[in-house]
């Protein structure tokens, strides 16, 4: 595991250049470049607004800006899994050819898409202060909730682009996971919804969810800092934190065990 | 030896392949086994040990399909051995294919800084090279645009380019001095004798065996998965071209055979002024040889000549000589002696063919070919080493 770690660091350079050569290759030859995610999410924003506010005037106060704060980051998380499913088999022809660590591809889409979340940041922000949501000094944390989701993407990154050398069929299963996916973690609807939901003498929000379904306390997370303006709660960040360390070693071992035949099977 | 001498130590190493008849790619098909599993394991190397010493150049000769590049993969850490252990020590850098990672839509330019990185090369050695490898590159005009619109030359010489500029103290090449013009080859060459004199570590896998006798100091020839043979290049390159010309002879004895049986070749010789034979040891390039044969007529009078072949280690005809033709009864042998006054070649192998013909031209017995080892004073690229001198006149 240590070995892991200074191998990507000595190919850190490598590494970076994946991401710019993604975060670039993305909006190469497009007109407008980057600003297409800024168009992208803010059109994001008006539907909510409209579709939620208007149309099914739903209770909850600024409905829209409940849902954007989590649903920003959950689409760079679950576009991250999708991207790194084929992140070796797209590229067989350097897997086959010419040795680097191999986690560096995976690695590398997981932390484009964290970049893309960043560049992000600003337009939640300004979301944030069209809709009159105040800036609390919460915000500070919002760098730690990055890095626990980041730690817990690359964990499953490892997983699903192992899985998919071996059985290309991966792709339909996560397809649908990620789809289901977000109904399991309260983005659409507030955490308050499942207090009263008790399985087995647990509530299913307080005990249940954090075990099952561990990512959900990173998305309560973002709520929490850029829609009520308060602090992450010292649970959820222990959550994130552990589940986070546990699928990345997962997401270690399972590569490991797939890595070693990856130039013949690409 | 101490231990820091060793560049790369390969121990009992084994790689196995397994040859599926129809292999499940989806889960479902290996559930419902919809494809057969069965597959047949494929041996590719079997109990390789192999050690090479810093600044050490070796060949690695063999047909296709021995192993070759399949040990250089392992070597270089792209694929995993079943059994054995591949240590390397240094820096290693392996140009199987060029070009590997070249993104179509970045520029030239940006290209160089992707493919160097993959290389293992910083941004900061890139920044301070970049202007060389333009340079070298020869197509700074369009180092701007995005690759895509490259002929597949300028990609060539793009890839290349940032191949050379890396700074490998292990180098693995795999035949891609085979790609190329003869000007792009030559520069390859180049670079490698300064890579050579720069003492990094190479393995070169190649088909030229001229290349490989010139350029390598040691010589490993792969058969079937196992070392056959190694030590000095030349000595490896002339077995492997006996063994592979008396495979050959035997596929030539099973088929049709192109030659029909009017005469017979009954000693074939090569000697020098002194009348000794040059088989099987080094001669000086420049001096005179004296290939000697003696014929037999077959089955009828005839008249029929004899010709004498000469060509590099890898098949290229450099020269034929061939005697008048002489008029002999059915079974009666005749000795003939060529006198080549010099023969100015540089250092290499080459593979001298005798035969013998008919008035109609065709080949009236088996061929029967020599391989003579020359050395030459000084190495240059090329076929000939001419004497020559060179003065001011004005």
């Amino acid at each position: 595991m240590l070995n892991h770690f200074k191998e990507i660091f000595k190919y850190r350079e490598l590494l970076i250049t994946f991401v710019k050569k993604s975060l670039d290759a993305r909006y190469k030859g497009s007109f407008l470049g980057f600003i297409w995610t800024f168009i992208n999410h803010l059109a994001h924003l008006v539907v909510f607004t409209i579709v939620f506010q208007y149309i099914f005037n739903v209770g909850t106060s600024n409905y829209s800006m409940f849902l954007f704060v989590c649903l920003v980051p959950w689409t760079e998380f679950t576009s991250a899994i999708s991207g790194s499913l084929v992140s070796i088999t797209g590229n067989a022809n350097l897997v086959k050819k010419i040795y680097f660590p191999r986690q560096l591809l995976p690695l590398s889409v997981s932390l484009t898409y964290i970049v893309d979340y960043i560049y992000c940041i600003p337009i939640v922000l300004l979301a944030m202060l069209i809709s009159k949501i105040p800036f609390t000094i919460s915000l500070l944390f919002l760098p730690i909730i990055i890095i626990l989701q980041c730690i817990f993407q690359t964990g499953i990154c490892y997983i699903v682009a192992a899985l998919n050398v071996k059985y290309r069929d991966i792709k339909q299963i996560v397809g649908i996971i990620t789809m289901a996916w977000v109904y399991a973690n309260p983005i659409f609807y507030p955490i308050e919804r499942l207090q009263s939901l008790v399985i087995l003498g647990r509530t299913v929000s307080d005990f249940w969810l954090p075990l099952l379904n561990p990512i959900s306390s990173v998305v309560l997370s973002y709520r929490d800092m850029m829609y009520f303006g308060r602090m992450p709660s010292i649970k959820n960040l222990l959550v994130a934190l552990i589940s986070g360390i546990i699928i990345y070693i997962i997401g270690y071992l399972v590569f490991n065990h797939f890595e070693k035949t990856f130039a013949e099977d690409v | 030896m101490s231990d820091n001498d060793i560049a790369i130590e390969v121990k009992n190493l084994s790689k196995e392949f397994k040859i599926f008849k129809d292999k499940p790619t989806t889960i479902k098909e290996k559930i419902l086994m919809l494809r057969s599993d069965t597959y047949t394991r494929f041996k590719v190397l079997k109990d390789i040990n192999l050690t090479v010493k810093k600044g050490e150049s070796i060949g690695l000769i063999g047909h296709n399909g021995c192993g070759k590049s399949t040990l250089l993969s392992l070597i270089a850490g792209i694929m995993y051995p079943n059994e054995g252990s591949v240590k390397t020590n240094g820096r290693l850098s392996c140009l199987i294919q060029l070009g590997a990672g070249f993104h179509p839509d970045f520029t030239g330019r940006e290209n160089i800084y992707v493919n160097a990185a993959i290389f293992g090369m910083t941004r900061k050695e890139v920044d301070k090279n970049i202007e060389s490898i333009i340079d070298f590159s020869e197509i700074r005009e369009f180092i701007d645009n995005p690759i895509r619109t490259y002929s597949s030359g300028m990609y060539l010489k793009l890839a290349f380019s940032v191949a050379t500029h890396i700074n490998p103290e292990i180098l693995l090449i795999d035949e891609i001095l085979a790609v190329g013009d003869m000007n792009f080859q030559k520069k390859c060459f180049a670079k490698m004798e300064e890579f050579k004199r720069n003492k990094v570590t190479i393995i070169l896998v190649s088909h030229n065996l001229n290349a490989v006798a010139k350029f390598c100091d040691k010589c490993i020839w792969l058969q079937d998965g196992v070392i056959k043979s190694s030590g000095k290049s030349k000595s490896v390159i002339e077995e492997y071209l006996s063994f592979m010309s008396g495979k050959q002879d035997k596929s030539n004895e099973k088929g049709n055979e192109k030659y029909t049986n009017e005469a017979e070749i009954v000693e074939f010789k090569i000697t020098d002024s002194d009348n000794e034979s040059v088989i099987g040891r080094e001669i000086k390039s420049g001096i005179g040889i004296n290939p000697i044969i003696k014929i037999k007529k077959l089955q009828t009078n005839g008249k029929i000549k004899a010709e004498i072949l000469l060509s590099t280690a890898d098949d290229q005809l450099i020269s034929v000589i061939d005697s008048e033709f002489i008029t002999l009864k059915k079974d009666e042998t005749q000795t003939l002696k060529f006198q080549i006054k010099s023969l100015p070649l540089s250092s290499g192998v080459y593979t001298i063919k005798a035969v013998l013909k008919t008035e109609e031209g065709t080949e009236c017995c088996k061929r029967t070919e020599l391989n003579i080892n020359v050395q030459a004073e000084y190495d240059n690229i090329g076929i000939f080493n001419l004497d020559f001198t060179c003065k001011k006149v004005d």
